[in-house]
């Protein structure tokens, strides 16, 4: 199998080009770094088992700076695998000097490649014009143009990949560096003859040579890099600025400048959307516009499917007799279900919203805007962009870390994500709000009264989001302490949000969430119901026995724990489900209840909230829980990390089990200690 | 040996009147590197900050945040404790 890898510049168009060539719809990301993993896919046309082309992470040259560079480069230069056999250079054709860094550099890996011109007519606009002909003699390989996403030159592009018109230049453009680094780099090969000198060329510029380096004696790089620094050439930069020469003398033989350069449709919304006050109210108000679509907007198709689910469960009530099977139906199908369905217009807006201020450009700028706040708190202008992911779930957050050069600064933001609210933790919130906070609870403040439900939602939110700023705060003045890192940031050019691929990408993501909810949760709550009524014994009540059935025994475990927060085994038993998906508290606390409300149809099983609210303590006959039990429990969900995907994420992303260990534990901590205070002021505040 | 590539090196690099850092150029002014140094200078670098070329500091943002420079015919934001580590001489427009 012919193996053809995609390689250039973050955002240089690589990613529509791998879509373009494989046909397979792939996310495009208009931030720097989007994409994360190698993604592969056969080329379009022809055997499919002939030719697979590998789209691999943005780099900007051959010396890796974080980890999704060292996955291109690895391969590149076939540390784990065999090379490539060939290269396909993508290079922006407005910003050919610095794309020029890495295409000379991998010319001399010595892979025949090819190099593909894109944004050809954006560099027009900039009265810029490429001859490709004298920039193939200059580089001696082929260069072909093309404008992927219109689809020009697309053909010629597909056509030469199946004849694998790919050249290979023997004695490589550029070998122009001063004689003492020359030197430097022949004495290393001469130790390891296998080594390409440009691999030796990308290393002497690190600091400490990458860790993965093998066939080589990782000591001649530093002993070569000592050597230089003794003559007072800092390897770090003179062997950029010789190969820059290099491209400087390529750039003015194939650049025809046709026109002066004008400012840009970009450079003019910059001057508001970056502007010194203008951009901050800018950022505030689309910002408080996300918000307000998700939590007023989305609510009218919510309340819809609410109505529906109720009007289901009802029918359900009516039409079956009572038994085992409806309960089941009503208490785990609908209420379990629904209750997380009814989400699900929240969580598109959330989805679709975000793809848009990615597609168009905007979310770099929210980096730019934000960066001097989050480098106070330690962490990273580039960690806004996974944060504001988190507010629709950790793990692809989490994910989007990678993009953060800095390794602490990285880690600072993985560790805070799990307290940015979720959309998981929307069902909880709602369903405990309604549960304990009255209706008719207002704030007044001066002359405004604010409905005291709304008030805990929003409390609630800026808690997370505040406490995930203290803690980065900590941790980077503590534990986490170290030098400040690198920023560098591009911004792209706006364009107009591609609305139907983001569209389509909201729902696909959506879909995985409703497939959640439609299996875990089920399945937990058809098990918790299970579980909370057997083993059955005759002639007794179900709340007689239930603190001996399977899940009375489990909840009685961990009552203890729970008991100064007010809660019980019951809730013991939600918050142990929860560790599925935060969600399925919900669906899990209708299931414990319905076992023995199988009697009295007072209450819909869908309504867990009102189920809750009438527990009655079993001893005393008071209700068993009180305010300061669903204070609690909502500062528990705040804070607590007991999500299984965030743990698992966190494990695969910090490839050990000491992060997210240390993370679920300290979390775990401080929600109890937040719910015990909590629950202490309100029991005081009430009494 | 030593003399002689010392001597070499003297040639190639004409001394230069580095006047200040990237930092401190004011919006819309122009400077070419004379040297870049500090942790990150590898990265820099390779993103095209290499002796001699032109920059322009593009826009610089409130509460001292990053400074977005032109150079190469694009643009990167850098924080200033980056920018402070290049040193430039200012150019005339």
């Amino acid at each position: 199998m012919t193996r053809i890898a995609l390689v250039g510049n973050p955002n240089a168009g690589k990613t529509t080009l791998f879509n373009a060539l494989t046909g397979l719809r792939h996310k495009v990301g208009n931030y720097p770094g989007v994409t994360v993993d190698v993604k592969s896919g056969a080329l379009r046309g022809g055997d499919s088992s002939e030719i697979d082309i590998i789209d691999l992470p943005g780099v900007y040259s051959l010396t890796p700076h974080s980890p999704d560079e060292d996955v291109a480069i690895k391969l590149l230069f076939g540390i784990d695998d065999v090379p490539p056999n060939f290269i396909v250079n993508v290079v922006d054709a407005s910003n050919l000097e610095r794309n020029l860094f890495l295409t000379t550099q991998l010319v001399e890996l010595g892979i025949p490649m090819l190099v593909v011109l894109t944004m050809t007519d954006a560099a027009a606009r900039r009265g810029l014009r490429i001859d490709e002909r004298k920039l193939s003699t200059e580089l001696g390989v082929p260069v072909v143009s093309t404008d992927a996403p219109k689809g020009a030159g697309l053909q010629t592009l597909v056509s030469r990949l199946q004849d694998q018109g790919f050249g290979i230049n023997i004695s490589p453009v550029y070998a122009g560096y001063s004689p003492e680094i020359t030197s430097t780099i022949s004495e290393i090969c001469a130790f390891s003859p296998d080594i390409s000198p440009v691999l030796i060329s990308t290393q002497l510029v690190r600091e400490t040579p990458s860790k993965w380096l093998t066939g080589i004696d990782s000591e001649l790089i530093e002993s070569g890099r000592a050597k230089l620094c003794a003559l007072d050439i800092d390897p770090s930069t003179a062997i950029a600025d010789d190969r820059y020469i290099g491209i400087g003398r390529i750039s003015a033989r194939s650049v025809i400048r046709t026109t002066a350069a004008a400012t840009s449709f970009s450079e003019r919304i910059d001057q508001i959307a970056l502007h010194k006050v203008g951009g901050y109210i800018v950022f505030l108000a689309i910002i408080t516009l996300v918000f307000h679509a998700i939590f007023t907007w989305a609510q009218i198709p919510a309340e819809w499917i609410k109505s529906g689910i109720d009007s289901l469960g009802a029918l359900v009530l009516s039409s079956m007799p009572a038994g085992e099977l409806r309960d089941l139906l009503i208490a785990g199908v609908i209420g379990g279900v629904g209750n997380t369905v009814v989400f699900l217009p929240q969580i598109l807006t959330l989805l679709f919203l975000l793809g848009l201020l990615e597609d168009s450009g905007y979310l770099a700028r929210g980096a730019f805007l934000l960066d001097r706040f989050m480098y106070r708190v330690g962490l990273h202008g580039k960690s806004f962009i996974p944060m504001l992911s988190s507010f629709a779930c950790a793990v692809p957050g989490i994910m989007a870390t990678r993009t953060i050069e800095s390794g602490r600064e990285r880690l600072v933001t993985m560790f805070v994500i799990p307290l940015i609210p979720c959309t998981a933790r929307i069902p909880v919130y709602t369903m405990l709000i309604a549960a304990f906070i009255p209706a008719t609870w207002r704030v007044n403040i001066g002359v405004a009264s604010l409905d005291g439900r709304a008030l805990c939602m929003v409390g609630l939110f800026i808690s997370g989001i505040a406490m995930s700023f203290a803690v980065a705060a900590i941790l980077s003045r503590t534990a986490m302490k170290a030098a400040p890192s690198t920023f560098m940031l591009e911004l792209p050019a706006y364009k107009f949000p591609r609305i139907g691929r983001i569209m389509r990408e909201s729902i696909d993501q959506a879909w995985l969430f409703i497939k959640r909810a439609g299996t875990m949760i089920l399945a937990i709550s058809i098990a918790l119901w299970f579980l909370s009524s057997h083993p059955k014994i005759e002639g007794k009540s179900p709340k007689e026995y239930e603190r001996s059935t399977y899940a009375g025994r489990v909840g009685t475990l961990v009552e203890p724990v729970l008991k100064p927060l007010g809660m019980d085994w019951k809730i013991g038993i939600g918050l142990l489900a929860s560790v599925a998906a935060r969600e399925v508290f919900v669906a899990a606390m209708g299931a414990i209840y319905n076992v023995e409300s199988s009697d009295d149809d007072d209450h819909l099983g869908v309504a867990v909230g009102a189920r809750m609210r009438a527990e009655k303590n079993p001893i005393t006959g008071n209700p068993a829980y009180d305010i300061g039990t669903g204070a609690a429990l909502l500062a528990f969900f705040a804070f607590a990390q007991q999500c299984m995907s965030t743990f698992a994420v966190m494990r695969r992303e910090t490839n050990g089990w000491k992060w997210p260990l240390l993370q679920s534990v300290s979390y775990l901590m401080l929600a109890w200690v937040a719910a015990f205070i909590v629950r202490t002021i309100v029991m005081a505040v009430n009494a | 040996m030593h003399n002689v590539v010392s001597d070499f090196n003297k040639v190639d690099q004409p001394a230069p009147h580095c006047e200040c850092t990237l930092d401190c150029l004011a919006n819309g002014t122009k400077g070419e590197v004379c040297s870049v140094t500090g942790p990150n200078r590898c990265r820099l670098a390779e993103l095209g900050f290499s002796r001699g070329c032109e920059v322009e500091v593009a826009r610089k943002s409130a509460f001292g945040g990053p400074i977005e420079v032109r150079l190469r015919s694009y643009r990167v934001s850098l924080r200033v404790e980056e920018a402070s580590g290049i040193t430039v001489r200012a150019v005339e427009d």
